[in-house]
């Protein structure tokens, strides 16, 4: 099944996607794993995060699971793992490539 | 609690000048309740620091038939309270909480809600641009159409003359703002965060005086084309017009003529009443002439014969125009400009034999006679004008006692 469409996933969106991998998640769920996933490097203001759920819910990447009173909670998609794999697929090669030729250049 | 109103000092659009005046507001005891393009709306309470945060939605942002919107929702779970919105593009949120996040910490991301908001933008300053190139030919059509004196006292012209210079006041301004938004869009793609502290007022007071008369006048425009015209009673007998005593059909063929005209009925406040549209009189109300009579009379001597007499009668508050009124309706008349009755242009044109009787200051008189018969008195004095147009066995320069006493 083909993931996101639209190009690269940016940093924030990568990580916002990665916090829906383990289980439903809320939106100061998300902005906690966030926080501690990655040291406190990406912050995630309500506007991002929310311009992103409603960016993954249009793109059907992420669905809405529950309503309970202020709280809303949401799963990742079939389609939104793939998005992810995808990144991540992407990230390992990029990774890879510098990593070649860092090791070429340090290879006489 | 006491509200107090205050006028806008920045546009709309600028999210940074409207963040910046609000938290200023904000320590000064004033928190605003609801926004308006001109004025806004605070409640008194004790002067506290507040930040502001104005943010672009979509339309599926706000409240759903339960009342909710997960986007207020999810940003009171951030300490960010929704406080008003700015039509359906823009919702204003405030928080007293120094430690809650900044509401946007992706500015590419941002740049895109701005983006859908600058398209908006750009799409009504166009909009604004069409308006201006509506109000310019429709200015230019009615003048073109009825001629410069009539156009001014019997259709919107005035009010058009008034608002195109207010809309055109409006242009360059509406056109800065929009750049500023290109700008604001700019640096958010670049990745650079918006500043929320910046300088205000940069809003001209004019330009908004200047929006909201043109608005008004637009609205006027609206009332006097597409209301007035019905509020003056319709086609009524000739017996009811008392304004004036008219120039009868009778006096210019020297007897009484057969009504051998056709009727209709209608329904008047839930009667129905038979209406003679061959010999009527009618009365209209416009900007510039608030009385204004038609009075049409046919008849017949002989069964093969038909005779007519036509007269548009003005009262012109303007009493400078009534003799420019006059003498346009005389060469419109002439010209075969306007809609009338008894012929139509023919190949070659028609030629009109003037006599004019008197012509100085409010006072104008004369008479135009075409070869197959057809005659025109165009007559003014103080305030009142008329044109008569006639077809008969009569001469109206044989009645232009009566002819004057019209407009006396």
């Amino acid at each position: 099944m083909a993931g996101r469409e639209k190009g690269p996933l940016t940093e924030p969106m990568y990580y916002v996607l990665m916090s829906f991998l383990g289980r439903e998640m809320c939106g100061t769920e998300i902005t906690e794993f966030v926080e501690r996933r990655t040291a406190g490097r990406v912050k995630l203001g309500p506007g991002t995060l929310y311009t992103l759920l409603a960016k993954f819910q249009d793109e059907g990447l992420i669905a809405e699971t529950s309503v309970d009173g202020r709280k809303r909670t949401y799963r990742i998609t079939e389609k939104g793992r793939d998005a992810f794999r995808e990144e991540l697929e992407r990230l390992r090669s990029c990774v890879d490539d510098g990593l070649e030729v860092l090791d070429k250049e340090a290879t006489p | 609690m006491k509200r107090v109103r205050k006028f806008t000092p920045v546009s709309m659009y600028d999210a940074q000048g409207l963040e910046s005046w609000l938290e200023d507001m904000a320590k000064q005891g004033l928190f605003l309740k609801k926004f308006g393009t001109v004025w806004c709306v605070f409640e008194r309470g004790p002067a506290r620091p507040l930040r502001y945060r104005v943010e672009p939605v979509r339309e599926q942002d706000g409240d759903d038939l339960l009342g909710r919107s997960p986007m207020k929702e999810l940003y009171q779970d951030f300490g960010w309270s929704y406080v008003t919105s700015i039509g359906n593009s823009m919702f204003i949120f405030s928080t007293e909480d120094e430690n809650a996040p900044e509401l946007h910490t992706d500015p590419e991301l941002q740049s895109g809600l701005w983006k859908k908001l600058y398209r908006r933008a750009r799409r009504s300053f166009w909009f604004e641009i069409i308006l201006l190139a509506i109000v310019i030919a429709a200015l230019c059509a009615q003048l073109w159409n009825g001629g410069f004196i009539l156009s001014l006292i019997t259709s919107t012209t005035p009010i058009m003359l008034l608002c195109l210079p207010l809309l055109l006041f409006q242009l360059p301004g509406d056109w800065a703002e929009l750049q500023k938004l290109a700008l604001m869009v700019e640096q958010l793609e670049a990745g650079v965060p918006l500043d929320h502290r910046t300088f205000y007022p940069r809003r001209n007071r004019k330009e908004v005086v200047s929006l909201v008369l043109a608005v008004v006048l637009l609205l006027g425009m609206f009332t006097v084309q597409y209301v007035l015209p019905f509020t003056g009673g319709g086609i009524r007998p000739l017996s009811d017009q008392t304004a004036f005593p008219a120039l009868t059909l009778a006096q210019l063929e020297g007897q009484e003529l057969e009504d051998r005209g056709y009727t209709g009925e209608k329904i008047v406040d839930g009667e129905t009443i038979t209406v003679n549209y061959s010999n009527f009189s009618e009365r209209n109300h416009y900007l510039l002439c608030w009385n204004q009579w038609d009075v049409v009379q046919t008849g017949t001597i002989r069964p093969d014969d038909w005779h007519r007499l036509e007269i548009q009668w003005y009262d012109l508050p303007l009493t400078f125009l009534s003799a420019p009124l006059a003498q346009e309706l005389l060469s419109d008349a002439m010209g075969l400009k306007s809609n009338v009755w008894w012929t139509s242009p023919e190949e070659g044109g028609v030629v009109w034999t003037v006599d004019y009787f008197t012509h100085f200051d409010d006072r104008f008189l004369a008479v135009a006679r075409e070869d197959r018969g057809f005659q025109i008195a165009a007559v003014s004095r103080g305030g009142k004008a008329a044109i008569v147009k006639y077809t008969g066995n009569g001469d109206l320069t044989d009645h232009l006692d009566e002819i004057m006493a019209m407009v006396k």
